[in-house]
């Protein structure tokens, strides 16, 4: 029997923060938090998640420096999926070679399908 | 054979006494021939009058104008002749075609009474004077002749009030048309001339002649000349007008002769090229490319057949061309709006361009910290609206026992979210149009399959309202900028979601057509359509619905919000691409939208190959 899929929230926003990982919790998904790219990475050296959802704008460390240093120790040991409220969402996505993007503001929904189909990709692939 | 000088100053007419003396030369060399000598030694006839010839020819020669020296060379003429009279009779055309004649200069010898005054020798016809006789040699360059009693009764009638007894009249031919006339009277003796006295006669009147055609040629040469001088003036004072206001205008200016060089820079446009004298940029075109790269407002370069005044050269007119410049030497970038025309000379020939450009650089610059403005304002917005729609959804999901008037209050939180959401989409939508200096990122995109994401997308907020799309198998690829035609698929297709509230199909059908409309009219194109079966647009709104801010349905109950962008940002998106869009709209029927996309050649045999999603 496999554990409650595991996915580390990263937003630097302490209220969007606290609506996903609650929102997530509550689906029965197991939920880690970070507010920057850095508090991430330090939080990963023991496990990694089933899935990272990754803000792009943020202090300290930002998504893209987060996600570089991320493949470079880990590869792809987790799959990262970006919340963004960039304009361009697919554009930085392919640019950045995370693997899958979610337009803020999104459908609650919107949010449990993707991390769903995420998860999913990880358990079955 | 002796030869006379003349000495001392002769008479002007009206004085009659005479203080003429001939006197032959002396034969020693070194003499001076003006000065005193031997009592005058008689010569003949001719003699006298060939010596006074030959002073006639010096005193023209010496000075500027016949009027001068008519009265001295006349008085010599007449007292070397022994005539009585000598005069000078210039023809003239009367207004009715008519030949006249008047009397200009004359001669008296004493006691003879002057006829200068006489007004029946003025504009007087040859004919009716009794001169028609007379006329017929002249005319022909003859000498005329006549004495008592030889007269014609005319010739006595004209003659007898001067107690003229005899004549003689020499043609003057000036520039080989017969100019006018000198005659010489004898009032004491029907005198017969010599033949040797009227070859000298016709000498006095050739040299007569050639002064007066000197005289006429120096004044007109005289009238060229001040002419010339009073159009260089002129030219060079309108010339430094011009420099003057092309100088103070702040508009740059240059002028271009046919080989591309430039002729002419005022300031404004060595402050464009940041350089200290206008001068310096008195170049060919294609240096010009050292100075600066010269760019079309979305940074692509500018071939020299795509640059206003090498176009002009060509004979277009082109307004308003926008430019960017990016100045090597400081590394600043300019933005001008360029126009030119073509300089033609009268007779329609091109021989250079004229460009004029004004700097707009504080304009776009200012532009693009407004848009960088709204993009950085809508984007912050997206965050907060997440957490009110989230929070909202996440408590409509999760408390148990709400009330449906809590539910109510939950729901109108979520669609005021929406709403801010659409308010921020149209921001970003206008903004993009002219982000990043007007670039649209254009790839080879296929339109169905942007279509199909943009029908996926839709379905997610309006789950209830399916859209069809038809499109063909292999749907070409268009150059294009695909997130900015996804924004017009979008803002189509909602539209016609959002005006058709009591359902029927949204159908979006994309085709290829051989020929486009209006400006495509030459060119293959992709047509995509989006239609409903909606409330349709009202005849007197259909003019404006494309203007910014514009809504059609405000304050109707098919009002649903936004700003009233869509369908500008849209035809600004389309126009960008070089496209054309249009509506057919009947209130109660429904609308359609269309917009084309010109195809290349290209476009046409590399159609998509990739599946649909």
């Amino acid at each position: 029997m496999s554990s409650a899929p595991h996915v580390l929230v990263v937003d630097d926003d302490q209220d969007l923060l606290a609506l996903i990982t609650e929102t997530l919790d509550l689906e029965g998904y197991r939920v880690d938090a970070a507010v920057n790219g850095a508090k991430a990475l330090d939080l990963l050296e023991d496990e990694m998640p089933d899935l990272i959802l990754l803000d792009m704008k943020m202090p300290v460390m930002d998504g893209t420096e987060f996600t570089k240093r991320f493949r470079a120790r880990h590869d792809h040991a987790s799959r990262i999926v970006l919340v963004t409220a960039a304009a361009d969402a697919e554009k930085s996505a392919k640019a950045i070679g995370v693997n899958g993007y979610l337009e803020k503001p999104f459908d609650l929904d919107a949010l449990l399908d993707t991390v769903a189909k995420e998860v999913n990709e990880v358990r079955e692939g | 054979m002796a030869v006379y000088f003349l000495v001392g100053a002769p008479t002007s007419r009206g004085k009659r006494e005479s203080r003429i003396r001939l006197e032959p030369r002396e034969p020693e060399p070194g003499r001076s021939a003006r000065g005193p000598s031997a009592a005058p030694a008689p010569a003949s006839s001719a003699e006298r009058i060939l010596a006074a010839v030959r002073f006639a020819s010096e005193a023209f020669l010496s000075s500027q104008s016949v009027n001068k020296r008519i009265d001295e060379v006349l008085a010599m003429l007449g007292e070397a002749a022994q005539a009585s009279r000598v005069y000078v009779f210039e023809n003239q055309l009367a207004p009715d075609g008519a030949l006249l004649s008047s009397q200009k200069y004359e001669w008296v010898g004493e006691g003879i009474e002057p006829q200068i005054d006489n007004p029946h020798l003025q504009r007087m016809s040859f004919n009716g004077s009794g001169l028609g006789e007379a006329r017929k040699h002249l005319a022909a360059g003859r000498l005329y002749e006549k004495r008592e009693p030889d007269f014609t009764e005319a010739e006595r009638r004209f003659s007898a009030p001067q107690s003229v007894l005899s004549f003689v009249l020499v043609p003057l031919m000036v520039e080989e048309s017969w100019w006018g006339f000198i005659g010489f009277d004898d009032c004491k003796v029907p005198r017969e001339w010599s033949t040797a006295e009227k070859d000298a006669l016709k000498a006095a009147g050739g040299i007569l002649a050639a002064a007066i055609q000197g005289s006429r040629a120096r004044s007109e040469r005289q009238r060229l000349l001040d002419e010339q001088r009073s159009f260089t003036q002129a030219a060079w004072r309108r010339a430094a007008e011009w420099e003057a206001v092309l100088s103070s205008i702040v508009d740059a200016v240059w002028v271009l002769d046919m080989d591309e060089v430039v002729t002419f820079a005022n300031e404004g446009a060595s402050r464009i090229f940041d350089m200290k004298r206008p001068d310096d940029l008195l170049r060919p075109y294609y240096e010009y490319l050292q100075l600066a790269e010269i760019q079309d407002m979305a940074g692509r370069p500018i071939s020299r057949e795509q640059f206003p005044p090498c176009r002009s050269l060509e004979g277009e007119a082109v307004n308003n061309q926008g430019l960017q410049l990016f100045i090597h030497r400081t590394r600043q970038r300019k933005f001008v709006r360029m126009s030119s025309a073509p300089i033609q000379d009268a007779s329609g020939t091109i021989f250079g361009a004229v460009a004029v450009a004004t700097d707009v650089t504080e304009a776009v610059e200012f532009d693009r910290l407004k848009d960088q403005f709204v993009r950085v304002a809508a984007h912050e917005l997206k965050t907060p609206v997440a957490i009110m729609k989230g929070y909202a959804q996440l408590v409509l999901r999760t408390a148990v026992d709400l009330s449906p008037v809590q539910k109510d209050r939950l729901e109108a939180i979520d669609r005021g979210a929406d709403r801010i959401d659409r308010i921020v989409q149209d921001l970003l939508g206008v903004s993009q149009i002219y982000a990043e200096g007007f670039r649209l990122e254009t790839n080879r995109i296929d339109l169905a399959m942007l279509a199909v994401r943009v029908i996926g997308e839709l379905a997610r907020e309006h789950p209830e309202r399916p859209v069809d799309l038809e499109a063909p198998k292999a749907s070409p690829l268009v150059v294009a900028d695909s997130e900015r035609i996804a924004f017009v698929l979008q803002s189509l297709i909602d539209n016609a979601i959002r005006y058709s509230p009591e359902g029927g199909p949204v159908e979006v059908r994309l085709e290829t057509l051989p020929k486009g409309r209006g400006t495509l009219d030459r060119s293959r194109v992709v047509q995509v359509s989006v239609s409903d079966r909606g409330v349709g647009i009202p005849q007197s709104q259909q003019r404006r619905i494309f203007e910014p801010f514009f809504r059609a349905h405000t304050d109707t109950p098919y009002d649903h919000g936004g700003m009233g962008v869509g369908l500008f940002t849209s035809r600004e998106i389309i126009q960008q691409h070089g496209g054309e869009i249009w509506f057919e709209s009947e209130v109660g029927k429904g609308s359609t939208f269309f917009f084309q996309l010109p195809l290349g050649d290209e476009d046409e045999q590399r159609t998509s190959r990739a599946g649909r999603g």
